[in-house]
This record gives C-alpha cells, structure tokens and sequence, in this order.
C-alpha cells in the first residue's frame, strides 16, 4: 500500500461514512420544555450569564478528537486560538498533516483558511465549523424557553435559515451548562454534553474540559488537553 | 502524532542518491541496522504557518526487530500506537482510563509502522523510487534531504530532512517541510538501543506502562 492510499484511507473512508451516512440514526428524541410560570426568571438570567462568560476572551488551546463514524474510530489533534478581534481560529492536525484549517469570524462568519488533499471544503463548514461554532461560541441571540421537567433551565436560539434552533440547557440554577440539542422539525439531531469541568491556567471558573457529542453520522469525543488564557486585571 | 516517525521511516526508503560527502546512504542504513531495540523521547513541534505557536506534544518510541514499533504521546495528552508485527493497536488515556479504540485506520496504520520498521531494520536503500535524497556533512552532523518523487506526495510534503549524529549512533531531529511553510520539528533525546525491553512493551491488548519501560531503559543505561 502506498502512502498515497494511506491517506486516502485515512481521511477519505471516514468522512464519506460521515457524509453518506447521514441517515436517521441518533439522536432522534424531542425535547419536551415546560413553560415557565414566572420563578425560573432569576435562575435564566444566570444561565444567559453562564453560557455568555464560559470560556474567556481570548486563550490557545489544545484539543484531542475521537470521532466514531461507520462503527470505527478515528483521532485529530485541535489547535484553537481565540481572540475578540480574530474570531475562533481552528486547525485540525492528524497524522499525515494539517485536514483544515477554518475561522469563524466575531461576526459569526466562516472562512476556511486552508483547504487540504486530505479534507473537502464543504465537510469543513458542514462538520468542524459546526462544532465549533456551537460547542465554543455563545449565541448572542439566546431568549429562554423554559424548564424541563427537573427544572432545568432551557435557552434558544431563534431558528436559523435552514429551520434551525439550538437549545442549551443548564442546572436549575443556571450556573451550569449542562446539554445543548440541535433541532429541525421537532427533532433532536445533535447532542452535545459538556463534561470533566475544571479551571485552567488563566480562567477563575470552571470551564468544560471536554465534550460528548452524538450527531446523526458520528460521535465526537472531544477533549481540552491544554487551555491558557492571558490574565485580566482583578485575577490574582 | 506519529507523522514524524512515519516520515522519518518513508523517507529514508531511498536511493538514487546524490552523496556529497565520504559518508554513504549505505553506510548509514548499514550503522542503523546493527540496532535490535531502541528506545528515545521525542518533541514534536508542528509549525502553522497561520497560528502564533506550535503545537506541541512529547512522548517515547520504542522499535524492537522485527517491525514492532510503539509511538506513546504522553503530553498534552495520552495516546498509544503500537504493533506488535503482525497487527496494530490504538489507546486513548480518557476518563482516567486506557481504551482501547477500533481503529478505522488499522491497515494504513499497519503499514505506517511496518514502513517505520523497516527504517530502524536499515532496509532504506533499496526503494529507488520514492525520494530523492542529498546527504550533507554539517560541523557536528549528517543531514539526509528527501524530496519526494512523486508529484502527488510533494503536493502535502516538499522536503524532509534527518539529522543524524556525526558518529550515526542517534537520529538528532526531523523536520516535515511542507509547501505552504508549515512544517514540523521532532527532537530525539533519552535515545538507547539494543536494551532488553520489558515482554508487554509491544502488547496489543495491554501494553507496559511506558514509565515501566523507560526505567528499565535507564537501568540498563545502553545509550548509543
């Protein structure tokens, strides 16, 4: 096998599975949300706030994928800088090389700096600019919805263009994100659960130290391995 | 992770080769098959042209004749890739446990390692048609340039390049240049061959912890 072939399997195998096999797998559930009869009005206000200053400003961090996809399992590495000027700039790196290579602007637009043999520009904006912009940007436009039947507090989005809402769920006291769901026509078709909350050099709280993710095509283990944001005044 | 190695590997698959100084391809790959085991830390820097820092990791390779191969990242994260020669294996270090994945990738990881293999095995003059290489005498080193033939590969790679040591008794560093100006920076250091490595060092189910091993590399301290 030659290491052309190689990398077409490394690359191209998987995000075909990702892009064919888009069928209704999971998750498929709805999302049952209770109208608020007036008290969670403090507790949503928190979790605006939360969602709002979860990560900070401006930081680099070092993450490590496992994505599943067709039953099999496939590893990247991601390197993101943020800042409030640039946007969230993302590079993913697997064993061959740079795959992508792609900014979401502070305006919430998408640029795909680098396209490479091993990764299609479309996938780039489907897959990667998906995660990011949902898992690492809060939405500017987040109204609550109300609470689930454990009280948790529900925020979303208005529906985008394509019929799309996003709901993030927290705590009932809105101080800890718990879940975020994708939603078209009623269905659920992206879980996102945020896990292993820890501070890192340069944050005061706790941030998520990775993600679960279950999409229609794939799974997404994600994990922060390194996060550094510079000090603000006030952080001893 | 393991591009470094991988290239290192695919890399000195070479001949056609335009020596400039006393010291041949030949020799090298002949000095580099009296190895039977090896062991080495590496640093890996991969260099974007459109980021401010690199991304970083380190970890150890271990080799032992014939074509078991263990590349372990131990920082920022925990990973294992390891062939034991006849198949290859993958473990992440998550929710403060090893798992073991199913690989998607397990033939071409296969041949990853087999290639790498065949590197420490000394068999890389013998592939005529994969790169072509300028061996260079520095002050204190041999530098190996590889640029790749064929015009698919130089479209990803545009050159690597092995540092050796003077004496060939270590590889110094390797760097992926490729097009576009990125490029990636492996370091070797810690580096011991022909030691006696613990039996699970190449286990596909459960591998040795990589501490484990690299005390029994220091202990039997057979530096090159």
């Amino acid at each position: 096998m030659t290491v052309r072939l190689a990398i077409k399997i490394l690359f191209v195998a998987p995000l075909v599975t990702l892009a064919a096999g888009c069928a209704a797998q999971h998750p498929s559930a709805t999302l049952t949300v209770l109208p608020d009869d007036g008290h969670a009005q403090a507790p949503c206000s928190r979790a605006g706030q939360t969602i709002k200053n979860l990560f900070p400003p401006q930081y680099r961090s070092t993450q490590r994928a496992i994505v599943t996809a067709g039953g099999r399992q496939f590893t990247c590495d991601g390197l993101l800088e943020v800042s409030p000027t640039e946007g969230h700039h993302l590079a993913l790196v697997c064993s061959l090389g740079v795959v992508t290579d792609l900014r979401v602007k502070a305006d919430g637009g998408c640029e795909v700096l680098k396209v490479t043999p091993l990764f299609r520009e479309d996938w780039s904006r489907r897959f990667v600019a998906r995660d990011l912009r949902w898992l690492f940007i809060p939405p500017p436009n987040l109204q609550p919805a109300g609470l689930l039947a454990d009280n948790s507090i529900v925020l979303e989005t208005a529906a985008d263009s394509a019929g799309v809402t996003a709901a993030y769920i927290f705590s009932p006291d809105g101080a800890r994100w718990q879940a975020l769901d994708l939603i078209q026509n009623g269905t659920i078709f992206y879980h996102a659960v945020p896990k292993n909350f820890r501070k890192f050099p340069g944050t005061s709280d706790e941030i998520p130290g990775g993600f679960e993710v279950s999409a229609q095509s794939y799974r997404l283990d994600l994990r922060i391995a390194e996060l550094a944001a510079p000090k603000t005044e006030g952080q001893p | 992770m393991m591009r470094g190695a991988l290239l290192l590997a695919i890399g000195l698959q070479c001949a056609n080769a335009q020596t400039n100084a006393p010291v041949s391809l030949e020799q090298i790959s002949g000095a580099t098959s009296r190895a039977q085991t090896m062991f080495m830390r590496f640093v890996q820097e991969r260099h974007l042209s459109l980021f401010n820092e690199p991304l970083r990791s380190e970890g150890f390779l271990c080799f032992q004749k014939p074509g078991r191969i263990r590349w372990e990242t131990t920082l920022p994260y925990k990973s294992i890739l390891v062939s034991d020669g006849s198949g290859v294996a993958q473990f992440e270090w998550t929710d403060e446990k090893w798992k073991k994945l199913d690989s998607g990738l397990a033939d071409a990881l296969q041949n990853v390692l087999s290639q790498i293999a065949g590197v420490m095995d000394g068999h890389y003059a013998r592939d005529s048609r994969t790169y072509a290489a300028t061996l260079t005498n520095n002050a204190d080193e041999l530098v190996i340039t590889l640029v790749p033939q064929n015009q698919a590969m130089r479209k990803m790679m545009a050159a690597i390049e092995v540092h050796l040591a003077a004496d060939l008794k270590a590889t110094r560093s390797v760097v992926l240049r490729e097009n576009g100006g990125d490029y990636t920076h492996i370091q070797f250091s810690e580096q011991f061959v022909n030691l006696e490595l613990p039996l699970k060092t190449f286990d596909r189910n459960a591998p040795a912890d990589i501490e484990i091993i690299r005390s029994a590399a220091q202990s039997q301290t057979v530096k090159p």
